[in-house]
């Protein structure tokens, strides 16, 4: 018999994995967009394009990662579904809110400066570094919302 | 271990000796020639000397062409291009070996030549494919196909929609004269290919009748065979043209020996053109030309002896107040990677100070705190070390990896202290496949004590900003106005140390006294008095700057968890499918995938906690970049020949 907490805990951490990897699918297609106009000019740029493109794509990962701690947590995968009550799934709910909600729209913020640095390159390919650790400035803080959601469900069951 | 210390040259030596002269600057490789133009605008300079005209457009053209030419070499001849040059060693001589360049330049020619042969024999090759297409639907017409007319009757080619039926056609031929014939030679999805014969007399009738059914008329020219014929014709053609390419590929290929060579000659020509772009800054007379220009102090010595071999008058001269002196900051071989974070940001002021040995350990070492990690450490280590010893790459690159050896040693031991080595995986290996449970040891465990990593990092921070504040200080005596500084900078001190006693004692006192400091020296430089205490009332509110700078070496907690968390996911991940091979495969990649996005996230941040928090506290930027005439070789390194 499942608890009400567990699957308020299961909701939690869908929405960490599905939010955040929405985010990460519309950054890099965003960055494909843009990416894909470019090699209709220059098909020699495809290593280039293909670095901006994955960077707003670990949101998802982290995103992945989260659900899977948190199902890891309550047991999910070792086949004994712990019992959580209401309060415990409301705060794992709680819990897997930061990387859902700041992975999505760091994703989204990541790839439109990430298609940004993908004109970058077309006039001046010399200065692609500048480009990743302009869109890699945003990683930051999905990283900082994965750590939040990992310290969280860490202590919390 | 500073900014170098720049002369100015001024120089008039014989148009003569020109090639010579620019030749030894290029030797001794330390002088950079400015713009004179101000000088031009001086009506008695304007009057004697003019702008040098240089050959930078012919010599350009010739880098194009020798680019062309090696590309095409790459394509064709198979030659691949290494992600790491290694250098071969050359003289001066050798590079500047005439028959050789020469020699190059007319295989340049040749290659260019073929490849644009090749590409006319595309664009014959693509006009015969459209005929071809042309004629394919027609192939069951067995009529010469240009042959329009007999002696009585008129042939006619043409298509009309696929929609329209057989039937409607022949019906409508028909009607309009019976001295006529329509056939179908051909339908396709879109359209039905129609041959029509008919008396020269209805001709005009026949083809108005058919004019609803939107059809129309197809003209071939010079096809005196069947539509068969013509196209067995064509794939002939075809056929040679291939065949002609195939030749001309190989022809290119056959030169793909002197690719080695072309790459000396593409580096003489590099020179070349920074010759003519110097060249061009010259101001030439009737005999004589004029130049000035940079050069760092310590090298005048060599600078005298190699223009005492011309006839020419030179005058050295310190910069002057209002002069823009390009930068060039010398370090030890230790800091100089260094360059490659600074340069980033922006070149100190001539007047500034050089931050690359200010920076130096604070960069380093923040690097591996928030990597921590002994393997990902070693990983960066080893794959610099076998980098720098293998292909000594030189330039960004080479500050690049030099500066990675350094990164790995400092991750590594920091990796070290908090008893990491891929994350958890010695625990998770000895617990999944060995039955026992091994832990390293670890002096503190940032997972379980996140606490005292943050401390610890704002405490770093702390220190770093005092230490550019006390930097500012020192900027302030050396330029004469070391009280301005200190005012500046003491009486937040005070109020910081006012901040601590308070903390620790509940007294409001010395904080009282610290916000008393600052009111009474912060407005000092208003002119009148209420000014001088609005200003000083208001500096009160850079406390909230102070307490971002602060907060923002969190950082240094947040990433070091960061590597840490996500390396340890992958070992839980790398475990679950329970078999070696997936526990390797998922291991492997895992831990690629974190090493490659810390290793960028972790440089980024490291270097944003100088930039921002750091720098902000005494940074003068806006250098200028000393780019002297030396060489700038991509494939080889041009060795002194200390006797020329």
């Amino acid at each position: 018999m499942m608890t009400l907490g567990t699957a308020i805990a299961f909701i939690g951490a869908s929405l960490a994995v599905g939010l955040a990897c929405s985010g990460s699918a519309k950054g890099v297609g965003c960055v494909g967009e843009a990416g894909a106009g470019v090699l209709s000019e220059d098909p020699g740029k495809f290593a280039q394009v293909l670095i901006l493109q994955i960077i707003p794509g670990t949101q998802g990962l982290y995103g992945l990662v989260a659900w899977f701690f948190t199902c890891m947590k309550m047991g999910f995968f070792a086949g004994n579904l712990m019992e959580l009550t209401t309060p415990q799934g409301l705060s794992l709910f709680a819990a897997c809110l930061p990387i859902g909600i700041g992975g999505y729209l760091s994703a989204i913020a990541q790839g439109r400066c990430a298609a940004a640095a993908v004109s970058l390159i077309v006039k001046r390919p010399e200065e692609m570094s500048k480009g990743i650790i302009m869109a890699i400035m945003v990683e930051f803080y999905a990283i900082l919302c994965l750590l939040a959601t990992f310290l969280m469900v860490n202590s919390l069951i | 271990m500073s900014i170098a210390k720049m002369k100015r040259l001024r120089l008039i030596a014989l148009n003569d000796q020109k090639e010579d002269l620019l030749a030894g600057l290029l030797h001794v490789g330390c002088v950079e020639v400015s713009e004179a133009e101000d000088k031009l605008t001086d009506p008695e300079w304007a009057a004697l000397v003019k702008k040098d005209e240089a050959s930078v457009l012919d010599v350009r053209a010739r880098i194009n062409a020798l680019g062309s030419a090696m590309e095409a070499l790459k394509k064709y001849g198979g030659v691949k291009s290494a992600l790491f040059e290694i250098r071969s060693e050359i003289s001066e001589e050798a590079l500047f070996d005439e028959a050789l360049y020469q020699k190059e330049m007319e295989s340049a020619d040749k290659i260019n030549d073929l490849v644009r042969e090749i590409a006319q024999n595309y664009s014959k090759e693509n006009r015969l494919s459209g005929i071809r297409a042309g004629l394919v639907p027609w192939k069951a017409a067995d009529w010469p196909m240009d042959q329009e007319s007999t002696a009585a009757t008129d042939i006619t080619f043409g298509t009309c929609p696929v929609k329209n039926l057989m039937e409607d056609l022949t019906a409508a031929v028909e009607a309009a004269a019976p001295e006529a014939a329509i056939a179908r030679i051909h339908e396709d999805r879109e359209l039905k290919y129609l041959m029509i014969i008919t008396h020269k007399s209805v001709t005009e009738a026949v083809l108005e009748a058919l004019r609803p059914f939107a059809f129309s008329h197809a003209h071939f020219k010079d096809m005196p065979g069947t539509a068969a014929e013509e196209i067995q014709k064509l794939d002939i053609s075809l056929a040679a043209l291939k065949e002609e390419r195939a030749k001309l590929e190989q022809e290119i290929a056959s030169y793909k020996d002197e690719y080695g060579v072309m790459k000396i000659c593409m580096d003489r020509l590099t020179a070349d053109v920074d010759k003519e772009y110097t060249h061009e800054k010259f101001l030439k007379g009737d005999s004589v030309f004029y130049a000035e220009g940079w050069f760092p102090e310590n090298r005048m010595e060599k600078l005298t002896k190699e223009l005492e071999k011309f006839t020419c008058a030179y005058e050295y001269a310190d910069p002057q107040e209002g002069d823009t002196v390009p930068v060039l900051c010398e370090n030890s071989k230790l800091v100089t990677p260094m360059h490659m974070v600074t340069e980033m940001y922006s070149l100190p002021a001539y007047d500034g100070v050089d931050p690359n040995p200010l920076i130096f350990p604070f960069f380093v070492f923040y690097f591996g705190f928030m990597f921590a990690d002994m393997g990902y450490g070693l990983i960066i280590l080893l794959v610099s070390l076998f980098i720098t010893k293998k292909f000594k790459p030189k330039g960004t690159m080479g500050y690049m990896f030099n500066l990675g050896i350094l990164l790995g040693i400092s991750t590594t031991i920091c990796g070290f202290f908090i008893g990491s080595f891929f994350g958890d995986a010695v625990t998770v290996i000895s617990e999944t496949f060995m039955g026992q449970t091994r832990e390293l040891w670890a002096l503190i465990n940032p997972l379980k004590d996140p606490m005292t990593v943050l401390y610890f990092g704002i405490i770093l921070g702390i220190i770093q900003m005092v230490f550019g504040q006390c930097i500012k200080i020192w900027m302030g005596f050396r330029d004469g106005n070391g009280l301005d500084a200190v005012l500046d900078v003491v009486p937040w001190w005070i109020l910081f140390i006012g901040i601590g006693l308070t903390v620790a004692f509940g007294s409001p006192i010395p904080v009282i006294i610290g916000a008393l400091a600052l009111i009474c020296t912060q407005g000092r430089h208003n002119p009148t008095i209420p000014g001088k205490i609005f200003g000083g009332v208001a500096s009160l509110y850079d406390i909230t700057s102070w307490l971002g700078d602060v907060l923002s070496y969190a950082r240094l907690m947040a990433l070091m968890l960061a590597t840490t968390v996500i390396a340890n996911v992958v070992n839980i991940l790398a475990t679950l499918p329970g078999s070696i091979i997936a526990f390797i495969v998922i291991f492997v990649v895992g831990h690629i995938f974190n090493l490659g996005i810390n290793l960028i996230g972790t440089y980024v941040h490291a270097a944003r906690l100088q930039y921002l928090e750091f720098f902000g506290k005494f940074y003068k930027d806006g250098g200028v970049p000393f780019k002297p005439l030396a060489y700038n070789t991509k494939y080889v390194d041009v060795v002194e020949d200390e006797n020329a």
